[in-house]
């Protein structure tokens, strides 16, 4: 198992070269520089003020000699200075990931608390009402997109309805972590997620259930005279579940993304938004800052999925 | 139009009646019998920003979120009034110019302190205007180029700003200028960075007294943490993303504010922002008129209208190779006739602005009407226009130019502004009325800035100016700024004007008559030679609680009278 990480580890290196040629480029693909953005329209400060703050940024050098610069300094764990906070990329991604996590990780759980019973409903009542309707969820879920999903959420529940508050972590004067209040206002995004997961976890996992169900020690342990929430439980269940640990790097992919947008909808102040942000205002050392950390993340998530992996089913020798 | 409420029926009768209104609120309901109540302290006003501050402190300040925030705890000597935006004292009681326009003197108001009781001097000044001087991240240094010694304190070669004294135990500051600069007082009053630091915390981070001039403030962990205020609110809480969290400042000098606690709130977009405000979580915010007929009908809230120091236009490039006609001022001012503003303005902002007719807008002190063009739409005159200068009508009802081409030409804008994107759809069917055809391009932002920068081949664009509260057209208008980066992107080249704006700035008679005729020489001009095709400013829509008592938002300021607001339970 050791010498299966380290290769993982390894083969991740080139990877990981290639986000940082590919964040970089991308991020100075598209015309002007942050100073003009910045100071746009600006007419009190001169052509030469300027400069001069372009120089201080470390803006007037080539790109080629700003890549090596960011490389060595990412060499020293030094993510740079944002350009428009005047403080470290580092520390303001840091103060965001645990809000993100929030989200991510309560979607994750109400995706697989709703998605796997679902998905074994589906199967069992095959060509059932219950399976149509499960089918029809999936596919609408899929369909739609979660910023419009988000969108009309806020607009119905929360500003028409009042039902909802309109986004943030708590309400104004209110600062609480575990209560209520944050509770209600996690609801939204994580209700809004989750339904992207929710609709993707049935489908595979009903294939797979099928699937398992008609295999021999399945009717073993039937004959064995085990009741069915037994053999649905520890021999179809656990079978099954096999591709839907597979999956669930892809899931964690789309909750990445998903929040991206769904924190500017709900006005949750994540990592999804700042990267927007300072995406939109090509403030280059946060975006790169984010990404490359996101990219670590998601790295160590395809890792700890192929553990997984090995660890949910025994028969696959880890190579 | 009818689907309006009465607040904008109000609203456009006072426009209609006097455009120039000096006094640019429109409050509807009974304003008048809320002021008579007695006021009730207490309770927390909540106002909103789409980004957080990236500083609050102002030498290094550079965008309207981080001033947002600081301007409630870091004030300047002066301000500009709220209504007029003429210059007048704030911490400073008295402020006199010399006769030579050298030597600007500032006499502070007696008892001024901060809010932790030690006491306001211009030394904070003096640290503050030396901080400007030795950032690197500050765009600020310009204001100081004709401050004696700002220089030489830059490089190094001085410990202080010699040009720069304090004397009367802390109470008069001297500033002594190597020629004159008009718009000094303005931009002097806040030592160049807008807002004055307090210099018994800053210091021991950064030591102004020294020749190091590697070191600066530009990276003191005070910048997110400001440890005192001179203004009506004290900073208490960040937290990124959330809110800015303040207190009131009981020793304010214009008194201790009735309201406890501000909240600026933090929302993504202006979306949002209008959200929380139809809600209610917000106390009082600005609204885009396409978000007028939905805000105006709810009942908790109030409507407030003003004039802005801002306006739209299309700028057109006389040095175009691909359209030489734009050379001619005829053909501009073809171009101004051909356009149906009035529609314009009823589409976008439904009637809620003013036609401009020149650079200065007309709440500026400097505007001066008389004289100026009032160009009506007008399709035989924009015809006859193009005709004179030469242009003859070609079989597919498009102008032919001089030298034989057809007179089409791009006219370009940023994507995902409504109002822009509104105009230039405008300006294709109107132009093609008068036989120019237009091709329209929508491109980002960036691109849009980078495109029409000076020395770049472009021909027509969409933009608008934000104009500060002294009039200064320089930077846009003076044939020198052509370089790369720099404002005068239609190449602009009118000698008279060069003169006017150069008189503007360096006097040597710096009175207001003196500036504003100098103004006025350069609108007059403007308005014939029509590098611009100037289009109308648009009001400034505001909404608030119906709670908030003496909000009195102005085209200059929305918190001048921060310390009397109060809200009625």
């Amino acid at each position: 198992m050791g010498r299966f990480v380290a290769r993982r580890l390894v083969q991740a290196i080139p990877t990981f070269f290639g986000v940082l040629v590919l964040t970089f480029l991308l991020s100075r693909l598209s015309p002007s520089d942050p100073v003009q953005l910045m100071l746009a329209g600006n007419t009190e400060v001169t052509s030469e003020d300027r400069e001069g703050l372009r120089r201080a940024l470390g803006l007037d050098q080539p790109l080629p000699v700003q890549f090596f610069v960011w490389v060595w300094q990412l060499a020293h764990l030094d993510f740079g200075q944002s350009i428009y906070y005047h403080r470290p990329a580092l520390q303001l991604i840091l103060e965001r990931i645990p809000n993100s996590l929030q989200i991510s990780l309560a979607a994750l759980v109400v995706t697989v608390a709703v998605g796997v019973p679902l998905g074994v409903v589906a199967a069992l009542r095959r060509g059932r009402a219950e399976d149509h309707f499960i089918r029809v969820f999936s596919v609408a879920g899929h369909a739609i997109p979660q910023f419009w999903l988000g969108l009309i959420f806020v607009l119905t529940l929360a500003v028409q309805l009042r039902w909802f508050p309109i986004g943030s972590m708590n309400a104004v004067g209110v600062d609480c972590g575990l209560c209520w209040d944050r509770f209600v206002h996690l609801l939204g995004p994580v209700l809004v997620i989750s339904i992207a997961g929710i609709a993707n976890l049935p489908r595979i996992l009903r294939t797979e259930v099928l699937e398992v169900i008609s295999q021999d020690y399945v009717r073993t342990a039937r004959s064995k005279g085990l009741g069915e929430p037994m053999v649905v439980a520890v021999h179809v269940l656990r079978n099954a579940l096999i591709p839907v640990v597979t999956s669930f790097g892809t899931i964690l992919l789309v909750f990445f993304s998903g929040s991206l947008i769904i924190e500017r909808v709900f006005n949750w102040p994540g990592l999804g938004r700042l990267t927007f942000e300072a995406a939109v205002s090509k403030d280059y050392p946060v975006v790169q800052a984010s990404v490359v950390i996101s990219s670590v993340l998601l790295i160590l998530s395809y890792l700890l999925r192929d553990i997984a992996y090995a660890w949910v089913d025994p028969r696959i020798k880890v190579r | 139009m009818r689907r309006f409420s009465a607040i904008l029926g109000v609203a456009l009768m006072v426009a209609v009646s006097c455009t120039q209104a000096p006094t640019g609120t429109i409050p509807s309901g009974s304003s008048a019998a809320s002021a008579a109540e007695q006021p009730q302290p207490g309770g927390r006003l909540v106002l909103s920003a789409t980004g957080d501050p990236k500083t609050m402190q102002p030498v290094i300040s550079t965008d309207t979120q981080s001033s947002a925030i600081w301007q409630w705890f870091y004030l300047g000597l002066t301000r500009a009034n709220s209504k007029t935006g003429q210059t007048e004292g704030n911490l400073a009681e008295k402020i006199e110019l010399s006769k030579d326009g050298l030597t600007l003197t500032y006499t502070l108001r007696d008892n001024l302190v901060w809010s932790d009781g030690s006491p306001f001097t211009g030394d904070d000044y003096k640290y503050t205007a030396e901080a400007v001087m030795r950032s690197k991240k500050t765009t600020r240094q310009s204001t100081f180029a004709n401050v004696v010694g700002a220089q030489d304190y830059k490089e190094g070669k001085a410990d202080e700003i010699k040009g720069i004294q304090v004397s009367n135990g802390g109470k008069t500051i001297t500033i002594q200028f190597t020629k004159v600069f008009c718009p000094a007082t303005a931009a002097m009053g806040g030592a160049g960075a807008g807002g004055i630091l307090p210099s018994k915390f800053f210091k021991p981070k950064w030591d102004n007294k020294s020749t190091d001039a590697t070191k600066n403030i530009d990276d003191v962990d005070l910048n997110m943490n400001p440890p005192v205020s001179m203004g009506p609110f004290v900073f208490k809480e960040f937290k990124p993303g959330v809110q800015v969290t303040m207190t009131k400042n009981d020793k304010y000098f214009r008194g201790a504010p009735l309201i406890d606690e501000l909240v600026v709130k933090v929302y993504a977009d202006a979306t949002a922002v209008k959200n929380a405000l139809v809600t209610g979580e917000v106390t009082y915010a600005g609204v885009e008129a396409k978000d007028y007929d939905e805000v105006s009908k709810v009942d908790a809230l109030k409507g407030y209208r003003y004039k802005s120091s801002s306006y739209n236009y299309i700028g057109w490039n006389a040095k175009a190779a691909k359209a030489p006609w734009l050379a001619n001022k005829d053909v501009r001012q073809a171009l101004w006739y051909g356009i149906n503003v009035d529609a314009i303005m009823k589409k976008i902002v439904f009637g809620l602005g003013t036609q401009v007719y020149a650079h200065n807008p007309p709440v500026s002190w400097a505007y001066d009407p008389t004289g100026l063009t009032q160009y009506t739409y007008d399709v035989a005159k924009a015809k006859s226009l193009l005709e004179k200068a030469g242009a003859k009508m070609g079989p597919d009802g498009i102008y032919r130019w001089t030298d034989g081409q057809p007179m089409k030409m791009r006219i370009e804008t940023n994507q995902g502004n409504n109002a822009r994107e509104t105009i230039l759809q405008f300006a294709q069917d109107q132009y093609k009325q008068i036989g120019i055809q237009i091709d329209p391009l929508l491109e980002s932002f960036n691109a849009l800035l980078d495109r029409t920068d000076p020395g770049t081949d472009f021909e027509g664009f969409i933009l608008g100016w934000s104009l500060g509260a002294d009039p200064d057209p320089f930077s846009i208008w003076h044939s020198s700024q052509q370089g790369k980066g720099q404002f005068n992107n239609v190449g602009y080249v009118n000698p008279a004007v060069d003169k006017a704006l150069e008189d503007n700035r360096n006097g040597p008679d710096c009175s207001q008559d003196a500036r504003k005729k100098a103004n006025h020489t350069v609108d007059l001009a403007l308005n014939q030679d029509a590098p611009y095709t100037f289009l109308y400013s648009q009001d400034t829509l505001a909404f608030a609680s119906k709670q908030l008592q003496n909000f009195d938002p102005n085209t200059y300021s929305t918190i001048w009278n921060a310390e009397k607001w109060w809200l009625k339970k």
